[in-house]
Parts: structure tokens; C-alpha cells; sequence
């Protein structure tokens, strides 16, 4: 006698052997059941009525525009993608831009305000100054009061 | 001048297509819309079942495919994948909103008949009127199986997808669904049980 899960098995074939998607020894094996069993010929019968039934169903077709509906939702699609693309690009570009002025221009300052100089030259220009000072003096400057004033003023510099 | 380039892919395959549109000939995809898009919509309706939503959710399977179609590897057939992006498009949907069904059989009531035509009563002038009745029954009844039963059952029985399909589209083993759709057609019957019984004495 058939368990109750024995008979499900069988009745899970019979649905697989109505789509033929069984192997050769399902095939046989149900088709033996078939043979032996007026339920499982019953319920086979069943299951081929109800697709008949199904077979006389037919969902409806799509509006004559449907097409035309995507088409456009397509085209708008790669519309709204080169334009994202295109402010990417800008973007990109304009960032670039910036960075590359920034860059000039903080370079030209610092060339202006730091400018280099060597031992040489800043011994030079002390010397030229000493020698400027001397040269502006007057007789007057060479007064003992005014001469201490210079040495004292020199000495806190 | 859109229709001429059409006609130009009549007899090229689908991935031959595809190349075409990801070369940047964005206007070749209009030619697999033509190509697919009744089956898609059925296939959309046979799940969703109802006139609105399924026109929105093959335009957006539609959509979806364009934008994923740099994934597409040619492994499987162009419809199958596409399958697969429409049947998704439909379980998303369905998860996210509770199912709606537009008539329940419930609400048809105890005393409710069943069509004649299913019994062999119906005249001629009948058969229009009958059928639609049949069609909407038939709705009901795919509409009050549970989501994964439908859209086995859909897929199989409507679709004509062999398991080995319906399995690659629902990324499952080919004996769920045997399972599923025996349960499901199981379900199905005893939905449609007490008219069932009428069709089949008849």
C-alpha cells in the first residue's frame, strides 16, 4: 500500500511526465502507475484539462504605441546620460582649470616676495649703505657729541 | 528614417544587437523592443494582472535592460535574460506593495456560477461574453496563488519555458521548480475547485 509521501512523489511526477520532464526511468515508472492505477490516470486527465483551460487564456497585447512609449523613454534616457556625462566633463575641466591657476599664481608670489640671496650680495649692499652713510656726513656730524650719538645709535642697532 | 535602420537588423541575431548598441547606436535597441515586447508584456500581465502596472513594468523591464546591457554576456539567449529582468521588475513590484487582486474570487460570493462555457451550455452568441468570463476567472485564480507558485506556473504554462528556463530566470534547481509547479497547479485546482468539478463532470 502507497504511503501518503510515496503518492505525493508520484503525483510530483505526473505534473513533471505532463510537461515531459522526466527521465527515461521516471517516464517508465509512471507510465507504469498509469497503467495499474485509475487515480493517477484521473488526476493525469485533470491536469490536462486544466491546461487546455489555461491554453484558452490569452493575456492582452500591448497598445500599438508601446513601442514607441520605450523608444522615446530610451532616447530621453541617453539624452539625460551625454548631458550628466558632459557636466562631468565641464566639471572636471573647470576644477583642473582652477587648480592649474591657483598653482601659477601662488608660484609668481612666492618668486616676488622671496627672493633669493647670497652671502655676496647682502655683504655688498651692507657695505654700500656704510659707505652712503660716511658720504652724507657733514662737519657738523663730525662734532665729539654728535659722533658718540652715531657710535651709541650704531651699537643698539 | 528610424524604421529603414529597423529593417536593416530583420535578420540579425539579438546579440548582434546588442554589440550595436553598446558600440553607441543607442537607436539599434528599438529593434529588440519590437522583437520581444508582447512576450514580455504577456508575460508581465500573466503575473501582475492588470492593465496599467504591466504597461509601466515592461517599459521599465525595457528601461532596466538598456542600462544593463553591458552585463549581458551572451551566455544565455537575449529573451532569457530579458525574461529574467521583467519577471524581477514583477517580483520587485510585488514585494513592494501588498498583492492586489482586482477581483478575488471571494468576492464573487457562495452562489457564484461558473461560466458555461466551461461546461459545454454555451451558445454561439454566448461565447464572446463567456470567454471574457473565463479569462477573468482564470486571473483570479493565478491571482490568489502564492507568488512563487504564479510565476512558475506562469512562466510554464503560459511562457511554454522548459524547466531548465524557468530555472536560469528564477535561480533555482530544476527540481523546485517540478515542485513548485506541482503545488502550484495542486493550488490552482482547489481555487477553482467547486467550478472545476462542474467543467470536468461536464
Amino acid at each position: 500500500m502507497d504511503t501518503d509521501n510515496t503518492i505525493d512523489i508520484n503525483r510530483e511526477l505526473l505534473s513533471a511526465y505532463l510537461d515531459d520532464a522526466l527521465t527515461k526511468a521516471d517516464r517508465a515508472r509512471i507510465e507504469m502507475l498509469l497503467r495499474v492505477s485509475d487515480s493517477l490516470r484521473s488526476e493525469l486527465a485533470e491536469m490536462v484539462r486544466m491546461r487546455q483551460l489555461f491554453a484558452a487564456w490569452s493575456p492582452p497585447a500591448p497598445d500599438r504605441f508601446f513601442v514607441r512609449r520605450v523608444d522615446i523613454k530610451i532616447q530621453e534616457e541617453v539624452a539625460r546620460m551625454k548631458n550628466r556625462w558632459g557636466l562631468q566633463k565641464f566639471a572636471t575641466a573647470a576644477i583642473l582649470l582652477i587648480s592649474i591657476g591657483s598653482l601659477a599664481f601662488l608660484t609668481q608670489r612666492l618668486d616676488k616676495t622671496v627672493e633669493p640671496v647670497t652671502l655676496d650680495a647682502f655683504l655688498q649692499s651692507s657695505l654700500d649703505r656704510e659707505v652712503r652713510e660716511v658720504a652724507s656726513l657733514t662737519e657738523d656730524d663730525f662734532s665729539k657729541d654728535r659722533v658718540l650719538d652715531l657710535v651709541l645709535s650704531d651699537n643698539t642697532r | 528614417m528610424r524604421d529603414s535602420k529597423s529593417s536593416n537588423f530583420s535578420h540579425i541575431e539579438d546579440i548582434q544587437i546588442v554589440a550595436r548598441v553598446l558600440e553607441g547606436n543607442t537607436e539599434a535597441f528599438s529593434v529588440l523592443v519590437k522583437r520581444h515586447h508582447e512576450r514580455v508584456y504577456n508575460t508581465v500581465y500573466s503575473l501582475i494582472g492588470d492593465l496599467d502596472e504591466s504597461d509601466d513594468l515592461a517599459q521599465e523591464a525595457f528601461l532596466k535592460a538598456f542600462h544593463a546591457l553591458k552585463r549581458f554576456r551572451g551566455q544565455s539567449l537575449f529573451s532569457t535574460w530579458l525574461h529574467r529582468i521583467a519577471v524581477n521588475c514583477c517580483l520587485d513590484h510585488l514585494k513592494s506593495k501588498h498583492r492586489r487582486s482586482f477581483v478575488s474570487l471571494d468576492e464573487h460570493g457562495e452562489n457564484w456560477d461558473a461560466p458555461r462555457i466551461w461546461m459545454g451550455q454555451s451558445k454561439d452568441a454566448d461565447v464572446g461574453v463567456e470567454r471574457r468570463e473565463l479569462q477573468e476567472i482564470l486571473e483570479c485564480a493565478l491571482n490568489d496563488l502564492s507568488e512563487e507558485y504564479r510565476v512558475t506556473f506562469v512562466l510554464r504554462e503560459i511562457e511554454g519555458l522548459a524547466y531548465e528556463e524557468i530555472a536560469e530566470i528564477l535561480k533555482c534547481s530544476i527540481g523546485t521548480v517540478k515542485s513548485r509547479l506541482f503545488r502550484g497547479r495542486t493550488k490552482l485546482r482547489e481555487i477553482l475547485q467547486v467550478q472545476y468539478d462542474n467543467w470536468i463532470e461536464a
